[in-house]
């Protein structure tokens, strides 16, 4: 039986990944170039990062080979694909985190490692939880204030799906 | 069967490797802003312990305290203590079964279940460490978050 605490972030996690990158295409598409400290970390791209990581964290759960990387361009269109493609790949999660705890071998940065199913489940959600919190940041330092961390909390996303 | 315990484990050890990186920071780090109006680093590390302390509040009742504001890295120190008692309490509900909860609030009762409260606790604060070290670059200071996520914590775990 899936762990109701479990689903509950993934689910939080598909909503608040999804409204974050519909927000984005809903910018300027100078919104997307952004960047605070490194200029080669533009907001887009950071979208473009958590959404990358989605096939391959899965495809270690599947044990299988990771599909090639998609890169949506940063622009409005590119950031409307690449939520639905979050999406998507969310919901993949989600028909996956109801198994046994197991160890999985899988290479990473060029090392063949081990570790529990449950470490890679916890690595997707804390991966696009911080990277979310970079993008507002860096919208937040260039004078946008289109994303509120706030109204994408548990207690939000609670609210709107009552 | 793969639950949230992973989560609330690496919560806890990343919260103690977190605010002992800032033990050692200058007062003006504490003060550090993303932007005018916004929350100081400061203010959000005591958001996380004033959260946990509502989580608290909401699974066991017990009320949340005055907190000293962390306005310097003594400060922070403090709050080693504080934040491991409170990420205990996270996860001796993890295993259990989730339950309804009525939660009096200031403004009338507040229904929620242990799992919401438990997805939010993990959620809520990867967001805000995520948060304070982006306004750690924005300063030019430097606050690398991979040696806290979940592979490092297993990795540390494994070498212990």
């Amino acid at each position: 039986m899936s762990n109701s605490a479990l689903v509950t972030l993934f689910k939080h996690m598909s909503w608040a990944n999804h409204s974050v990158f519909t927000a984005l295409s809903e910018l300027p598409e100078e919104a997307l170039t952004l960047t605070a400290w490194d200029p080669e970390w533009k907001v887009g791209g950071i979208a473009n990062h958590i959404v990358m990581a989605q096939p391959r964290l899965l495809a270690r759960l599947k044990k299988e080979e990771a599909p090639a990387d998609i890169d949506f361009p940063l622009t409005s269109q590119g950031m409307k694909d690449l939520a639905d493609h979050s999406l998507k790949n969310d919901a993949a999660f989600l028909a996956w985190i109801d198994q046994p705890e197991e160890m999985l071998t899988f290479n990473r940065f060029g090392n063949t490692v081990s570790f529990l199913n449950t470490t890679v489940v916890a690595q997707i959600v804390h991966h696009a939880t911080e990277h979310r919190a970079q993008i507002a940041d860096i919208l937040e330092v260039n004078k946008i204030s289109t994303i509120r961390l706030d109204s994408l909390d548990l207690w939000s996303y609670e609210r709107a799906h009552r | 069967m793969i639950s949230l315990e992973t989560s609330l484990r690496h919560l806890a050890w990343s919260n103690q490797k977190f605010f002992t990186l800032f033990n050692d920071q200058p007062d003006e780090v504490f003060g550090l802003k993303a932007a005018d109006g916004e929350w100081p680093i400061g203010q959000l590390l005591t958001h996380l312990a004033g959260s946990g302390e509502w989580y608290r509040y909401c699974l066991n009742g017990v009320m949340w305290t005055d907190l000293k504001p962390v306005i310097n890295g003594s400060v922070a120190k403090e709050y080693l203590g504080i934040m491991a008692e409170l990420d205990t309490v996270l996860l001796e509900y993890c295993n259990q079964p989730d339950k309804a909860l009525e939660i009096e609030g200031e403004n009338g009762i507040i229904h929620a279940t242990t799992s919401l409260i438990l997805s939010q606790a993990v959620m809520h604060a990867a967001e805000h460490k995520g948060q304070i070290a982006a306004i750690m670059k924005q300063h030019g200071h430097h606050l690398d978050l991979d040696p806290l996520d979940v592979w490092s914590f297993i990795h540390e775990s494994k070498n212990k």
